[in-house]
C-alpha cells in the first residue's frame, strides 16, 4: 500500500513539474513593440510602399475607370464587370483594394518617427531618416486620396486603437501638405546628414541618387507641388492660392533640369524595382496576358507620337467577356519578354512634375509657361512638334490630359485624376454589344461611369458605416 | 487545484486501506446468442470488480482471480443487451445467453476520462455508431462513414475528389475564428486533424497565387485540403461515440466545445487465432454533369468566326464532344483488401490488421491509396492490465486540379470556355502531341493538363498508445484502480504539385513567364498526450459511487514549409533548380495541462445516475498561460420505475456542461511582418493586433430530453433539446484598416445555438422470414449572434457581396448570408453614374434541418440496407454556374441553332448585371447515401468455396451516393471551395465532380 500511495503522489507531482514548460512563444517571428534596427524598419516601410502601390488597384483599375485599358480574363470576369456597368462592390477585391496597404505603411511610418529606433540615431541622421519617412508617408496619403477623391480619407492618429474619423479630401490634402513641409524641413535642416543613414533599394539610384538627402528633398518638393495642384483643383474647396505654392515647390523639384528636357531628364526619379527570386519573390505584375488597351486609347493617339510604341497588335485577341473583345496591348505586358518581369516602375519622375507645373500655370493664366512645360513632355517623350502657345485654359487642359494619358499609362492614375479634376471624364467609351457610340450617347447612359473606388466595406463596417467626411 | 486533487485522493485512499484480501478462483464458460450461435468478443466481467475478459470466436471465455463467494457476471457486447448471471459460490463454469439489442440500449458510452456507463443510463444524447454501421459500405474516410448517421452533425465534403476533404460540425458553430470541428480521440490518443495546402494556387492563380509570387500566396486555405483524420482506417473501428457538446464533452476541457468523437479500435480475444479477410472491388462514375449545347457545323463555323475570328474547317469540326466525359469519364478500378487476425491466451490477447485500399477517382492522375498496419495487444499481469496499440498508415492522395482558377488550368474553367465542336483528344501531326485549344488563350488542352500535371500528397503516420489499468485494490464492495495512458500521433505530410514545362498552359505565360512549376511542401506534426487517472468505485446499498481524479498533458506541434519553383528544365522537378523561387513557412506549438475530478453515482436500483465533474486546464495559447480555466459539468438521468400504455421504459435526462475552445496559436502576439527588398529583410507591424490577455472561448450547454422504449421492445425514440451559449468569443475582429491594422484579437460577444434532435427506431416486422428495422433521425439547429463588442463584419472568404458573403452581426445567424440586391443609377452633371447598392439578408447558410432514414431488411441470408440523407435549407453561391454561362456554350454572339439553354443564361446574366445575386441558390438535397445488399453464404456453400476453413462468409454489393434529389443547378450541393473554415462554407467553384461508387465485396472469417 505504501508503494501505491507513493505512485499516486508521484502522479500528482507530475502536475507541478509541467508548469515551467508552458511559457515559450509558439512561433519564432519577432514580436512588435521592441526596438529594431533602423535599416529593417525603413526597409519595411519602403517594401510596404512598393507592395501597396505596385498593384492593379493603383496602376490598372484607374485605367479601366478612365476607359484606357481593361483586363479581360475569362476566369475572372470581375475585372470587367466591376469596372464597367455596375457600381464597384466595396466588399470585393477591386472595391476593397488600394487602401489597406498604404495605411499599414503609414502606421509603420508613424511608429518609426516616434519610436525608439529613430530616437537612438544621431540628430543629423534622425532628421534625414525622419524626413525620408515623412516623404514616403505623404506619398502614400496622396495615393489614398487619388483613388477615393471626394469620398475623403482618414488621417491616422497616434493611437492605433482609435478609429479616427473620415475627413474631407480638402482636409486630408492640407494635412499631406503639412507633412511634406515638415519632412522638407527635416531634410534641409542645417545639421541633416548628407546621405541617408540606411541603404536604399537599387531602384532609388536608377535615375538619380535618392540615398542623398538633397535629392529626397527635391522629391519632397515635387510631391508638395502635386498636392498643391490637387488642392487648387479641388471641386469641394478650390484653393486658388495653392497654384502659386505648387509652382514654387515644383521649381525646386526641377532645379537643374533643362526647360527642354531630354527623355532621360524626364525619367529622373526613384523607381520600384523587382526581383522574382526568394526571399523577395516580387516581379512586375503587369506581365499579364489579359491586359488590353481600349480601342478609344488606340485610336486617339496622334500620328507620329513615339509613345505609339506602347500600342501593338496582340498575337491573340483578348477573351470575349460579355461581348467586349480587344486586340491591342502594351508590349510591357508580354510574358514572352522576360525583361518585363523586372521592368522598373517610376514612383515619381520629372515628367509628372513638368505637367503638374503646367497645370498650375494654366490655371493661373500663365499659358506661355504652361505651353512650355507641356511641350517638355510632348516633345521630350512624344517626339512631336511643340505646341504653339495655348489659346486658352481649355486647350491647355486638353493637351495636359493627352500627355498624362500616353506618358503615364500603367504608371498611376494620373490621367484619371486629371480628367476628374477637369470634369471631362466622359470622353471615352467602352463599346459592348448593344451599346451606342459616345457620339450618340454623350451622357453615358449605356456606359455609366465610376470615377473613384468606393470606401472598402471592411473599413466602413468597422466604423459603423459612418464614412461621412468631416472638415 | 493540485491541493484539491490531493484532498480528494486522500479521501479515496481512506476508503480502502482497511479492506481485506479474498480467496480467488478461475471461471470458464461460453457466450451464445438467442439461437445458440457463438457470440465472440463479448466483454465478461465480475460485477463490482475490475476482473474481466473477452469471449473468443467460439464464444468461450475464461476469467482468473474471480473472488470467492457468490458473484454476478455481467456480459456486454455491442449489438446485444447486457446479460447478468448469478455465479454461485461453488460454481466455476457458466454459460450466458444474449439477446440482440437492436435499440442500442446497452451500448457503453463515455462519461469521463476513464469511466463509461450503459447507454440506458446515460444523461446525454450520445450517438454510438458501431463498426458494422461504419463499414456497411466502403467508406472513403471515417467522416464519410458518419454522414446521415449522427443527428446534429452536418458533414460536408469540399468536393468530389478522392481522399477526403470533409468537415464535421456538430450542433452548429460555436466560434467565428477558433476550432470548429470536434475533437477526435482514438483509443485515448488525441488525433491531429489539421489540413495543409498543397500549394496548387501556384498554378491556378487562385487567391492571387500566380501574381508575381508576391507574399508567397501560393499556400492558401481554399483549395482541396484534406483534414488528416481521413488517414484513419475505418475497418479497424470497433465503434464511434459522438459526444455532441459541452454537456457531454466538458471533461475534454478546452477542446470539448465542438463535441468529441471517441473512436475505439478492435481488440483481441482469447482463444484460437481467427482471421478475417475482406476483399472489395469496385469503381465510380460521375453522378452529375452539365449539359452543354451542341453546334451544327454551320453554327459552329459562324460561332468560331464571330467570337474567335477562326475560320473553322469542316475537318476541324468534331461534332459534339463532351469534355466532361473525356476528363472525368474514366471508370478506374477501386479496391480494398483487408486482413485481420485475432487471438490470444489466458493473459495475452492480440488483434492485428492490414489494409490496402485504393479509390480510383474519375480523372487521370487522381486517386487515393491507403496502406495501414495495426497491432493491438492486451497483457494481463496480475492486477495490472497493459494494453498497447500501434498503427502505421501511409496514404497517397492525388486530387488533381479543380476549384478556383485564374489561369485557365482547372478542367471546368476550360470545359466551360471550350465549344463542344473541339475535340481535345486530337493529335497534332506536326508535334505528335495533343492539339492546342484554339479557343482558349494560350491553347490550354484540358486532357493534356489532366495527363501531365501531378498532385501527390504522401502521408506517413504513426498512431500508438500504451495504457495500463492497475487494480490496486479489489473487494466485494470497492475497487481502486490506477489508469495511465501515453499516446502519440505523428505524421509527415509531403505535398507536391508538378506542372511540367511541356504543357501549353505552362508555355502560355498565364502561370508565370517561366514554363514549368513545382511546389514542394512538407508538414511534420506531433501530438502527444499523457493521461493518468485514479478511479475508486464503492458498491453499497445505495448504489455504486464512482470517483475519479486525474491529470492530462498534451503537446501539439506542427512545422510547415513549402517551396515554389517556376521555370524548370524538362524532366527536372527540383524546385531549387528553378529560375524563380518562393518559400512559405510556419510553425505552431501548443502545450496544455489539465486536471479533473469526477463523481458519479448510480443509485435507486440503477435507475438514477448523477454525475458531477470539473476539469481545470491551462494552455500556452492563452494570454496567461499559467492560469487554470475550470470547465464543470453536472448531469442526471432517471429511468422511471413504472411504465404503462405500451411503454417499456422511459428515461428522463438532463445535463449541463461547460467547455472551452482553445485559443488559436499566436493570437496573443502582435508580430512584425517581414518584407524583403533589395536583399534586405524589412519589418513592419503585421495586420493583426494580438491580445496579450486572450482567453479561451467558453461554451455552456444545457441539454435535456427523454429516451423511450415501447411496443414491447420494438420501438425506441429519443428526444433532445439543447441550448448552447458561447461567450468571450475570440474574434479577429475587423478593424478599420485606416488604423494600420485590419484586425484585432478581442474576447467578447455571445453566440447561441439552440436545437432539437429526434431519433426513432422501429422494428415494424420481425418474424422468421423477414425483419425490417428502421431508424430515422431529425436534427435542427438555430445559431444566433446575440451580441458583439464590435460592428458587424464579414467572416470567411468570398467573392464580394455582389455574389454573397457571410456576415457576423447581432441578431443574425453567425453565417448569415448577405448579398446586394440592386443599385442606384444617378445622373450627375449630365453623366450617368452608378450609385449605392442595397444589402439584403437571406438567412443562415446552414441547413434548416437534417434527417436520416436508415432501413434494414433481413430475409433469411439476405440483408438489404439503405440510408437516405436529407438536408433542407441553407445556401450556396453557385459560381460554377458562372463559368458555364460565361463560356461559349452558355453565351454566344450568334443566334439560332441549338440555343435552348441560353435564355436561362441570359436571364442570369441580366439579373447579375442588375446587381442581384443571380447565382445564390438554395442548397437543399436528399441523397441515397448508402445501399448494401448482402448474402451470408450457407455453410455448405461457404465450405465448398473455402474448403471448409471458414466460420462465416458473406458477399455484398454496395453503392454510395447513388442518387441525389435537388433543385440546385450545380453538380452537387454538398461542396465548398472554402470548406476549411468555421463559417462561410457556401462556395461552389468548379469542384472535382461528385461520383457514384459501386463495390462488390467478399468478407470471410477463418
Amino acid at each position: 500500500m505504501k508503494r501505491n500511495i507513493a505512485v499516486f503522489v508521484g502522479v500528482l507531482a507530475l502536475a507541478g513539474a509541467c508548469r515551467e514548460s508552458l511559457s515559450a512563444p509558439s512561433e519564432d517571428q519577432l514580436v512588435a513593440g521592441t526596438a529594431q534596427p533602423v535599416q529593417n524598419l525603413i526597409t519595411g516601410i519602403i517594401a510596404q510602399d512598393r507592395a501597396s502601390t505596385i498593384s492593379f488597384a493603383y496602376l490598372l483599375y484607374p485605367e479601366g475607370l478612365a476607359r484606357n485599358s481593361i483586363r479581360l480574363d475569362p476566369n475572372e470576369p470581375r475585372f470587367t464587370s466591376e469596372l464597367i456597368g455596375v457600381p464597384i462592390d466595396p466588399s470585393d477585391f477591386i472595391g476593397g483594394s488600394g487602401w489597406t496597404g498604404w495605411y499599414a505603411e503609414i502606421r509603420a511610418a508613424n511608429q518609426f518617427i516616434t519610436g525608439p529606433s529613430a530616437a537612438a540615431l544621431s540628430p543629423g541622421d534622425k532628421a534625414a531618416a525622419v524626413g525620408f519617412v515623412q516623404t514616403l508617408k505623404a506619398l502614400d496619403y496622396i495615393r489614398v486620396v487619388e483613388l477615393r477623391d471626394s469620398l475623403g480619407a482618414v488621417i491616422q492618429g497616434a493611437d492605433p486603437n482609435v478609429t479616427d474619423p473620415f475627413r474631407t479630401k480638402t482636409a486630408v490634402l492640407a494635412y499631406i501638405s503639412a507633412v511634406l513641409d515638415s519632412g522638407y524641413a527635416n531634410l534641409t535642416a542645417a545639421s541633416t546628414s548628407a546621405s541617408m543613414p540606411f541603404t536604399v533599394p537599387s531602384g532609388y539610384a536608377l535615375n538619380g541618387d535618392y540615398s542623398q538627402t538633397a535629392n529626397v528633398a527635391a522629391l519632397n518638393r515635387g510631391l508638395k507641388g502635386e498636392v498643391e495642384v490637387y488642392r487648387g483643383l479641388d471641386h469641394q474647396s478650390p484653393c486658388t492660392a495653392c497654384f502659386a505654392t505648387a509652382i514654387t515647390a515644383l521649381n525646386t523639384a526641377l532645379t537643374g533640369i533643362s526647360a527642354t528636357p531630354s527623355a532621360s531628364d524626364l525619367a529622373i526619379g526613384p523607381y520600384y524595382q523587382f526581383n522574382p527570386s526568394a526571399p523577395e519573390s516580387f516581379s512586375n505584375p503587369f506581365v499579364d496576358n489579359h491586359i488590353y488597351l481600349t480601342d478609344n486609347f488606340v485610336q486617339s493617339i496622334m500620328p507620329g507620337d513615339l509613345r505609339s510604341s506602347k500600342i501593338v497588335k496582340a498575337a491573340n485577341l483578348s477573351a470575349n467577356i460579355a461581348g467586349l473583345q480587344l486586340s491591342y496591348r502594351d508590349p510591357i505586358t508580354d510574358p514572352g519578354n522576360l525583361a518585363n518581369l523586372v521592368r522598373p516602375i517610376p514612383i515619381a519622375r520629372n515628367a509628372q512634375f513638368f505637367l503638374l507645373r503646367a497645370q498650375a500655370e494654366a490655371e493661373t493664366g500663365n499659358l506661355v509657361a504652361a505651353t512650355a512645360d507641356v511641350n517638355a513632355v510632348h516633345v521630350g517623350e512624344g517626339g512631336l512638334p511643340p505646341y504653339a502657345t495655348f489659346a486658352g485654359v481649355a486647350d491647355a487642359r486638353a493637351a495636359i490630359l493627352y500627355e498624362y494619358r500616353y506618358s503615364f499609362i500603367y504608371d498611376g492614375p494620373h490621367h484619371l485624376i486629371t480628367a476628374r479634376q477637369y470634369g471631362i471624364i466622359n470622353k471615352a467609351y467602352v463599346t459592348q454589344p448593344g451599346m451606342p457610340s459616345l457620339a450618340s450617347d454623350p451622357s453615358h447612359a449605356n456606359d455609366p461611369l465610376q470615377t473613384v473606388l468606393p470606401v472598402p466595406a471592411n473599413e466602413a463596417q468597422a466604423r459603423g458605416n459612418d464614412v461621412t467626411p468631416k472638415p | 487545484m493540485r491541493k484539491l486533487g490531493m484532498c480528494v485522493c486522500a479521501l479515496l485512499l481512506t476508503l480502502f486501506v482497511s479492506a481485506e484480501a479474498s480467496a480467488q478462483r478461475r471461471v470458464t464458460g461460453r457466450v451464445v446468442g438467442a439461437d445458440g450461435e457463438a457470440v465472440a468478443n463479448a466483454s465478461v466481467s465480475v460485477q463490482g470488480t475490475t476482473i474481466g475478459g473477452y469471449s473468443a470466436e467460439d464464444g468461450r471465455f475464461m476469467l482468473n482471480n474471480v473472488p470467492a463467494g457468490p458473484q454476478v457476471l455481467v456480459v456486454r457486447r455491442i449489438g446485444y443487451k447486457r446479460a447478468s448471471m448469478a455465479l454461485s459460490a461453488a460454481s466455476d463454469q457458466i454459460d450466458v445467453r444474449m439477446v440482440r439489442d437492436v435499440l442500442q440500449l446497452e451500448t457503453q458510452v463515455v462519461t469521463g476520462q476513464a469511466t463509461t456507463v450503459a447507454s440506458q443510463n446515460a444523461a446525454n444524447a450520445v450517438t454510438v455508431v458501431s463498426g458494422a454501421e461504419v463499414n456497411r459500405v466502403p467508406q472513403p474516410t471515417v467522416e464519410n462513414a458518419l454522414q446521415g448517421k449522427v443527428p446534429g452533425a452536418v458533414i460536408t465534403q469540399n468536393g468530389g475528389a478522392p481522399g477526403g476533404g470533409v468537415q464535421v460540425q456538430i450542433r452548429g458553430s460555436n466560434t467565428v475564428n477558433g476550432a470548429y470541428q470536434p475533437l477526435y480521440v482514438v483509443d485515448g490518443v488525441v488525433i491531429n486533424n489539421d489540413a495543409f495546402s498543397n500549394g496548387v494556387n501556384a498554378i491556378t492563380g487562385a487567391g492571387g497565387g500566380g501574381a508575381g509570387l508576391q507574399g508567397a500566396q501560393f499556400v492558401s486555405t481554399q483549395d482541396q485540403q484534406v483534414n488528416r483524420v481521413a488517414d484513419l482506417n475505418p475497418e479497424d473501428i470497433e465503434n464511434i461515440e459522438v459526444l455532441k457538446g459541452p454537456s457531454a464533452g466538458a471533461i475534454y476541457g478546452s477542446r470539448g466545445a465542438n463535441g468529441v468523437i471517441v473512436i475505439t479500435t478492435k481488440h483481441g480475444q482469447s482463444g484460437a487465432p481467427s482471421a478475417n479477410v475482406l476483399q472489395r472491388l469496385g469503381t465510380q462514375v460521375m453522378s452529375n454533369k452539365y449539359n452543354f449545347r451542341c453546334f451544327s457545323y454551320a453554327d459552329a463555323k459562324a460561332e468560331a468566326l464571330a467570337d474567335y475570328q477562326i475560320d473553322l474547317k469542316q475537318s476541324d469540326y468534331a461534332g459534339c464532344v463532351d469534355e466532361q466525359d473525356i476528363v472525368y469519364g474514366n471508370k478506374y478500378l477501386s479496391y480494398e483488401t483487408g486482413v485481420s487476425l485475432r487471438g490470444g491466451g489466458q493473459n495475452t490477447t492480440y488483434f492485428a490488421s492490414g489494409t490496402v485500399k485504393h479509390d480510383g477517382g474519375l480523372a487521370a492522375n487522381s486517386g487515393y491509396t491507403k496502406q495501414s498496419l495495426r497491432f493491438n495487444v492486451n497483457q494481463q499481469m496480475g492486477a495490472m492490465n497493459l494494453r498497447g496499440s500501434s498503427e502505421i498508415i501511409h496514404t497517397l492522395t492525388e486530387r488533381g486540379i479543380s476549384g478556383n482558377d485564374n489561369n485557365n488550368i482547372a478542367p471546368y474553367t476550360l470545359i466551360g470556355a471550350t465549344p463542344t465542336y473541339f475535340d481535345p483528344r486530337r493529335i497534332d501531326p506536326g508535334t505528335g502531341q495533343l492539339v492546342p485549344n484554339p479557343f482558349i488563350g494560350g491553347g490550354a488542352n484540358v486532357l493534356q493538363d489532366a495527363q501531365q500535371i501531378r498532385t501527390p500528397e504522401d502521408v506517413y503516420r504513426y498512431v500508438g498508445n500504451i495504457q495500463s489499468d492497475w487494480s490496486l485494490f479489489t473487494s466485494a464492495k470497492q475497487t481502486f484502480n490506477l489508469s495511465a495512458l501515453a499516446g502519440v500521433d505523428a505524421y509527415d505530410d509531403h505535398q507536391r504539385v508538378y506542372s511540367p514545362p511541356s504543357t501549353y498552359i505552362e508555355q502560355s505565360g498565364n502561370i508565370s513567364p517561366y514554363p514549368g512549376s513545382v511546389v514542394d511542401g512538407n508538414a511534420t506534426v506531433v501530438n502527444a498526450n499523457l493521461n493518468v487517472s485514479a478511479i475508486h468505485r464503492l458498491i453499497a446499498g445505495f448504489g455504486t459511487a464512482t470517483s475519479s481524479i486525474g491529470v492530462r498533458q498534451e503537446h501539439s506541434q506542427s512545422n510547415y514549409a513549402s517551396n515554389l519553383g517556376q521555370g524548370l528544365f524538362p524532366g527536372i522537378t527540383n524546385y531549387a533548380t528553378a529560375v524563380q523561387t518562393a518559400v512559405s513557412q510556419g510553425q505552431t506549438l501548443t502545450k496544455t495541462f489539465s486536471t479533473y475530478v469526477q463523481e458519479e453515482l448510480l443509485t435507486a436500483g440503477e435507475k438514477l445516475l448523477l454525475t458531477a465533474a470539473v476539469n481545470a486546464e491551462r494552455a500556452t495559447t492563452n494570454g496567461d498561460s499559467s492560469k487554470f480555466y475550470a470547465f464543470p459539468k453536472f448531469s442526471a438521468s432517471y429511468n422511471l420505475p413504472y411504465a404503462s400504455y405500451g411503454i417499456d421504459n422511459l428515461k428522463l435526462r438532463i445535463a449541463y456542461g461547460r467547455a472551452g475552445n482553445r485559443v488559436p496559436t499566436n493570437f496573443k502576439y502582435t508580430f512584425l511582418s517581414q518584407l524583403a527588398e533589395n536583399g534586405i529583410i524589412g519589418l513592419r507591424p503585421s495586420g493583426t493586433v494580438g491580445l496579450s490577455t486572450v482567453q479561451p472561448e467558453v461554451t455552456t450547454e444545457t441539454e435535456g430530453g427523454f429516451d423511450m422504449a415501447f411496443l414491447g421492445g420494438r420501438a425506441n425514440t429519443d428526444f433532445t433539446l439543447y441550448s448552447k451559449k458561447t461567450t468571450g468569443l475570440v474574434l479577429a475582429s475587423a478593424r478599420a484598416a485606416s488604423t494600420g491594422f485590419t484586425a484585432a484579437i478581442i474576447n467578447g460577444g455571445e453566440l447561441d445555438n439552440k436545437g432539437a434532435e429526434v431519433g426513432l427506431t422501429l422494428i415494424p416486422i420481425q418474424n422468421k422470414s423477414l425483419t425490417w428495422q428502421s431508424h430515422t433521425t431529425y436534427a435542427r439547429n438555430r445559431g444566433m449572434v446575440v451580441s458583439l463588442p464590435v460592428p458587424a463584419f464579414y467572416t470567411g472568404n468570398g467573392f464580394g457581396e455582389r455574389t454573397a458573403r457571410t456576415k457576423v452581426g447581432p441578431g443574425y445567424a453567425p453565417d448569415e448570408v448577405v448579398a446586394y440586391a440592386g443599385f442606384d443609377s444617378v445622373l450627375v452633371n449630365g453623366v450617368m453614374k452608378r450609385g449605392g447598392r442595397h444589402e439584403a439578408f437571406y438567412g443562415s447558410a446552414s441547413p434548416d434541418f437534417t434527417m436520416g432514414f436508415s432501413n434494414d431488411f433481413t430475409v433469411g441470408a439476405f440483408r438489404l440496407s439503405t440510408l437516405v440523407d436529407w438536408r433542407k435549407g441553407g445556401w450556396l453561391a453557385d459560381l460554377s454556374q458562372t463559368y458555364v454561362e460565361n463560356g461559349v456554350n452558355g453565351q454566344s454572339s450568334i443566334s439560332g441553332g441549338s440555343l435552348a439553354d441560353t435564355m436561362v443564361n441570359h436571364n442570369d446574366q441580366a439579373l447579375y448585371a442588375s446587381g442581384y445575386p443571380a447565382f445564390l441558390e438554395h442548397a437543399s438535397f436528399a441523397k441515397l447515401r448508402e445501399v448494401t445488399l448482402s448474402y451470408t453464404l450457407n455453410k455448405n456453400l461457404a465450405g465448398a468455396l473455402f474448403r471448409g476453413t471458414t466460420h462465416e462468409a458473406r458477399i455484398e454489393v454496395t453503392g454510395r451516393n447513388l442518387k441525389t434529389w435537388t433543385k440546385y443547378r450545380g453538380l452537387d450541393p454538398e461542396v465548398s471551395n472554402f470548406g476549411n473554415a468555421p463559417l462561410s462554407r457556401m462556395w461552389d467553384l468548379a469542384p472535382y465532380p461528385p461520383s457514384r461508387q459501386f463495390f462488390f465485396s467478399i468478407d470471410a472469417s477463418f
